[in-house]
């Protein structure tokens, strides 16, 4: 009998985890994965990667707290792993600073990253501009690495990786696909229509700044400081609907103005690029499965889509349970006739 | 529920390599029968002949009782095995046709009649190996074909498999070389025939659906119905490889062809509701589930009614319901209330 064919669309951390995890746990199912964009030129690839959170509003905190627990599990185990350089994936100290004190103190996730503490008083004499802070260890994912490492993971895994552009789901299901895997980030506004998914414009500067050793990052989420493998990573800015992909210079200048604030010997940095990403914004992360009739068939389609700036963050944990929704695909799958 | 789902799924997507990962219930090589306790023919006279004459007629729930009851007056009689296995094929009860046909050839080896329909129903249970050898077994045991297998004495003596190792990387290698062998025999077979022969191009429509060349199997069955155009169970046969080569539309006109000749082909009305699942109409998919569990429960039998039912046919309703989006419909599938269903539907009980 035939093997069980999955389409997985995308190409992002999101796309390219979700297909390792079901082409290594299922081996009966062929899993292609597709996509018109790949690494280099993927969101991911602006993406820091360093793993930190905000909640999604309306969905459990356990199953976040779930998600990002398994993400940073399976990373902190790469790196600690001789695949650790190769897959980009290293271990970055530093602090979250706010410039009031925070309601909640504890974000859902301190008790995954690595030793999370209240800064002390002599630490936040480094920042005269905050009131309080957060100290900790946590895992930084440099998608340059990783997304090469993931799609080498997956064809070792017998999956197949094909540059296309997938315009709507019916095509695949003409061709023949039992399972469609929708990792199309903010292409899920066109691809299966939800008008939900919206962009929210991030621009970086990559700067070289060997001297900075911790990663430095506002609560507010508009100034970061992520040192990396390759260079030091600027943010940021959070434009709501705005979908314009190529770098504003303006935008440049508040950048770097927010971090030398922080972090006053960037002023001597040497500025190495400006890269645009457009997260792929929801309400709500979506990961759910649904059953449509495309091309006259009843085809399984499990949508993992709508991360937002924490695709990187929670990348895992939404594969493994995007796999968890494949099985369950499996068990649904109308009977075969009988001759 | 979960089980249930997952036995379908082992009998449906998984049935090579990967069955060993979800525990199954039910054993394939299963040996008992398991008879109806209360067979209220159980001592009536001719009740083979009786029986053969319902299961002709379509009353499969009461053929299947008079042919336990003729068994049960003769353990020996074969040819009451063979026809109590294919009456409970078409009753959709694969594994209780398949332990019948095992005794039958028991007792009668060469039944030509009774390894046809034991290779259907192990195709359909997705053994594919043992499948294959009974198609080898048929070819050989058939005075028209069986010098094809001159000089090819591995293919000749006691069956294949059990001389065939245990390592399972060798068995894979081997069954898809076993099957490719069977194949080009029967291909041999058909060409070496002036007249086609329809129970040999079945052989072949069951190889093709084995190896999932469903378009060569749709014109094996094809050429079988051109000698046997009311042979009902060629129309199911071709039905079910339409629908499993994703030609739903096309398997929704022979099932109707198969039931249009007999109606209490319960089988066929089971592969109805699959492809009207296939095709998204759910209600009618339901409703021809429930025709299929009434007609099962329409027996003589004293039984407890949902002894007599398929349990795959009560997972499919349950599939459909579940689409339907009606919660009150699908709880009273969970608990086997077929009258509720009946009435929701405006069936006749």
């Amino acid at each position: 009998m035939k093997n069980v064919e999955v389409a997985v669309v995308g190409a992002g951390v999101v796309g390219l985890s979700t297909a390792v995890c079901i082409a290594e746990a299922l081996p009966y199912c062929s899993v292609t994965l597709m996509a018109d964009r790949f690494s280099p030129d993927t969101t991911s690839d602006v993406a820091a990667g360093i793993l930190i959170c905000t909640p999604f509003a309306d969905l459990p905190l356990e199953r976040q707290q779930k998600w990002f627990k398994e993400t940073i599990d399976h990373l902190l185990a790469i790196a600690q792993s001789e695949e650790a350089s190769e897959a980009g994936v290293l271990l970055s100290s530093g602090w979250q600073l706010h410039k009031e004190i925070p309601v909640d103190k504890k974000p859902f996730w301190s008790e995954f990253v690595l030793g999370f503490r209240t800064m002390t008083d002599h630490e936040l004499k480094l920042f005269p501009n905050h009131k309080y802070g957060q100290a900790f260890t946590t895992v930084k994912c440099e998608c340059s690495n990783y997304l090469p490492w993931l799609e080498k993971r997956l064809r070792k895994a017998q999956g197949q990786v094909v540059k296309r552009k997938v315009v709507n789901l019916q095509e695949l299901s003409i061709q023949g696909y039992d399972i469609i895997v929708n990792c199309s980030g903010l292409g899920a506004k066109t691809l299966v229509e939800d008008s939900q998914v919206h962009p929210v414009r991030g621009q970086v500067l990559k700067v070289q700044a060997p001297w900075l050793q911790h990663f430095i990052r506002d609560g507010d989420g508009q100034s970061y400081i992520y040192p990396g493998i390759h260079h030091v990573t600027l943010g940021g800015t959070r434009q709501a609907d705005d979908w314009r992909l190529e770098p504003d210079e303006g935008d440049s200048q508040g950048i770097l103005e927010r971090c030398i604030r922080l972090e006053p010997s960037l002023s001597r940095a040497r500025v190495l690029g400006v890269s645009v990403g457009l997260r792929p914004s929801r309400k709500n992360v979506r990961v759910e499965k649904e059953q449509l009739f495309l091309g006259s068939r009843l085809v399984h389609v499990v949508h993992n889509y709508g991360h937002g700036g924490w695709g990187v963050t929670l990348s895992w944990g939404t594969a493994l349970d995007a796999l968890g929704l494949v099985r369950t695909c499996l068990f649904e799958r109308p009977p075969r006739a009988r001759l | 529920m979960q089980a249930e789902w997952e036995e379908l799924a082992r009998r449906n997507w998984l049935t090579e390599n990967e069955q060993s990962q979800i525990p199954s219930s039910v054993s394939p090589h299963e040996k008992g029968y398991y008879f109806h306790t209360d067979n209220p023919y159980k001592d009536w006279p001719n009740a083979f002949e009786e029986g053969l004459r319902k299961s002709k007629e379509g009353d499969l729930p009461n053929a299947v009782l008079l042919l336990e009851g003729a068994i049960l007056q003769d353990p020996q009689d074969s040819e009451a095995w063979q026809v109590l296995g294919t009456t409970q094929a078409e009753n959709e009860n694969e594994q209780a046709a398949i332990v019948s046909l095992q005794r039958c050839l028991e007792l009668h080896p060469n039944n030509l009649h009774a390894l046809m329909a034991l290779a259907v129903s192990l195709t359909n249970t997705g053994m594919r190996q043992d499948a294959c050898e009974a198609l080898l077994r048929w070819l050989r045991h058939n005075s028209k074909y069986r010098h094809l297998l001159k000089g090819k004495p591995h293919l000749v003596g006691s069956p294949v498999s059990q001389r065939r190792t245990s390592r399972a990387s060798t068995v894979g290698r081997y069954e898809s070389s076993l099957l490719s062998e069977v194949k080009e025999l029967f291909l041999e077979a058909a060409q070496q025939n002036t007249d086609t022969d329809p129970d040999l191009q079945t052989g072949l429509g069951v190889l093709y659906n084995l190896s999932a060349e469903f378009n060569k199997a749709v014109e094996a069955f094809n050429a079988a119905l051109s000698v046997r155009p009311d042979d009902y169970l060629l129309w199911n046969r071709l039905g079910a490889t339409l629908a499993n080569g994703d030609r739903s539309e096309e398997a929704v006109e022979a099932y109707t062809r198969a039931l249009d000749l007999q109606p209490g082909f319960i089988r066929s009305r089971y592969n109805l509701g699959i492809s009207c699942i296939n095709l998204g109409a759910h209600r009618e998919a339901a409703s021809n589930f429930l025709t299929a569990l009434s007609l099962q429960r329409k027996s003589q039998s004293h039984q407890l009614s949902h002894q007599v039912m398929s349990g795959n046919i009560w997972a499919a309703l349950r599939i459909a319901l579940s689409m339907m989006d009606q919660p009150e419909l699908f709880q009273a599938a969970s608990i086997g209330d077929l009258d509720l269903l009946m009435k929701a539907f405006n069936l006749d009980i």
